[in-house]
C-alpha cells in the first residue's frame, strides 16, 4: 500500500511535470496558413474617379453626390445583393465631395471599408461576429452578428449599413454566392471576399467586383506582401493617402492624388 | 397498497400511451421511407458517401461555413472529388422543392439557412459572377 505522503508527492510531481510540458510548448508557432500569405490592399486613382463621377452628375443632371451610381457601384450592389432602397442608402461604396473653398476644383473620394489595420469596429464587436481575417480583410460573420451597431459608432469612415428592411423586398436579381441576409444584420465591403478567395485557390489573380468593371482602371487591388504586385509598387514610387491617418487605424486602401 | 388492480392497470395504460408511436404505425412507417419519394439527384457522387451524407450533411454545412466564412476556404477536395464550398454547389445536382424542402417537412425540421442564403426555390432571377 503506498503511503499518503508518497501519494501526495507523486500526483504534485506528475502535475507539475504537465504544467512545464505545456508552459514549454505554448510559444510554438502554428503551421503557417493560406491567408497569412497574403494582404490585400487597394489605391485609388482620386483623378480618375472625380472625373468620372463630376461627369455622370454634369450628363445626368444629378446635384446630390448620394444619388450618383456608376458602374463601381452597379456591379457592387449587383454583386452582393445589396438591396436598393429609396429609403435608405445600402451601398457599400459612398462618394465624398471634397472642396477646399467654394469656388475651388472638387476631389471625389469613393469610401467603402478601409479595411484597417487596427479596427475599432472588430474591438467593439460583442459576438466577435466582426474580424480580422489572416489576410487583413475584416469580415463579419453574418451567423453571429445581432445588429447592436456598435460597429458602426466605432467606424471613423461611416463605412459600415444597418439593413433596416427585409432585403427581399427590394431585389430583383440575386447573386447565389453572396449572401441575401436578413434584416437586422450589418453589411458592409469585404473586397468580395467570395469572390477573391474563390479566384485565389483556382490560381488566378483575384479581383474584387469594382476594380473588374471600373472604365478608368482608376482601382488596384492587390497583395502588398508580393513585393512585385501593383498595389506594392504604386506605394512605393507614387505618394499615397490613407484616410484619417491621425487615427491610427492604418487603412489598407490608400488614395493617389497627384497622377503619375 | 390500495386498490392494487387499478394502480397497476393505470400504470400499464401510461405505458401504453407512451409507447403510442410505436404500435399505431406498428412499425410500417420508417425515416427512410422518404428517400424513395425525393427527386433523383442529377451527379454520380455526393461530396461524401451517400449514406453518411443523408444522415450528417448538416455537419458538412456547419464545417464548410466555418471553412469559408472564417478560413477563407473556397475550394475543399474529398474523397470523391474537387468542390465549391458554398451552397450553390448543392443546387448543382439537387433540387430545393422535392428533395430538400420535402425531406425537411417529412422529418418536421426548420433549417434557417433559407432566411439569408439562396436556394432555387425563391422567385429570384440569378446572376452570376466569375
Amino acid at each position: 500500500m503506498i503511503s499518503r505522503r508518497k501519494f501526495l508527492v507523486l500526483v504534485t510531481a506528475s502535475a507539475a511535470t504537465i504544467a512545464t510540458g505545456k508552459a514549454l510548448s505554448f510559444g510554438e508557432k502554428r503551421t503557417e496558413s493560406e491567408l497569412s500569405k497574403y494582404k490585400w490592399a487597394m489605391v485609388i486613382d482620386v483623378d480618375k474617379c472625380t472625373k468620372c463621377v463630376l461627369d455622370i452628375m454634369k450628363k445626368e443632371g444629378i446635384d446630390d453626390i448620394e444619388k450618383v451610381r456608376p458602374p463601381c457601384i452597379k456591379a457592387c450592389d449587383l454583386a452582393n445583393n445589396v438591396p436598393q432602397s429609396d429609403k435608405y442608402y445600402y451601398s457599400f461604396i459612398r462618394f465624398y465631395m471634397v472642396k477646399e473653398t467654394e469656388d475651388a476644383k472638387p476631389l471625389v473620394f469613393p469610401v467603402m471599408c478601409q479595411e484597417c489595420e487596427h479596427p475599432a469596429c472588430v474591438e467593439v464587436c460583442l459576438t466577435k461576429a466582426s474580424y480580422k481575417r489572416e489576410d487583413g480583410i475584416i469580415v463579419i460573420d453574418l451567423h453571429r452578428c445581432i445588429g447592436c451597431r456598435y460597429c458602426m459608432i466605432a467606424c471613423p469612415y461611416n463605412a459600415r449599413r444597418f439593413l433596416w428592411e427585409p432585403p427581399e423586398e427590394h431585389l430583383k436579381v440575386v447573386n447565389p454566392e453572396a449572401p441575401i441576409r436578413k434584416h437586422g444584420v450589418v453589411m458592409k465591403c469585404e473586397f468580395c471576399d467570395w469572390k477573391i478567395d474563390k479566384e485565389r485557390s483556382e490560381g488566378k489573380e483575384p479581383k474584387p467586383v469594382c476594380v473588374e468593371v471600373c472604365p478608368h482602371k482608376a482601382l488596384v487591388f492587390g497583395n502588398l506582401k508580393d513585393p512585385n504586385s501593383e498595389v506594392s509598387k504604386i506605394i512605393k514610387t507614387s505618394k499615397v493617402l490613407t484616410l484619417r491617418a491621425y487615427l491610427g487605424t492604418n487603412p489598407k486602401v490608400k488614395y493617389k492624388l497627384w497622377g503619375d | 397498497m390500495y386498490h392494487k388492480p387499478y394502480v397497476i392497470l393505470g400504470i400499464l395504460a401510461f405505458l401504453a400511451l407512451l409507447a403510442m408511436p410505436y404500435w399505431v404505425t406498428a412499425g410500417n412507417i420508417k425515416y427512410e421511407d422518404i428517400h424513395k419519394e425525393l427527386a433523383k439527384p442529377k451527379g454520380v457522387n455526393c461530396v461524401e458517401n451517400v449514406k453518411w451524407m443523408a444522415a450528417n450533411h448538416m455537419e458538412l454545412l456547419n464545417k464548410w461555413r466555418e471553412m469559408a466564412v472564417r478560413q477563407g476556404i473556397r475550394i475543399t477536395h474529398t474523397e470523391t472529388g474537387t468542390y465549391n464550398v458554398s451552397l450553390t454547389e448543392c443546387w448543382k445536382c439537387h433540387d430545393y422543392n422535392h428533395f430538400c424542402k420535402k425531406c425537411h417537412e417529412f422529418m418536421d425540421v426548420r433549417p434557417v439557412c433559407w432566411e439569408c442564403h439562396y436556394n432555387p426555390g425563391m422567385p429570384f432571377k440569378t446572376v452570376h459572377f466569375k
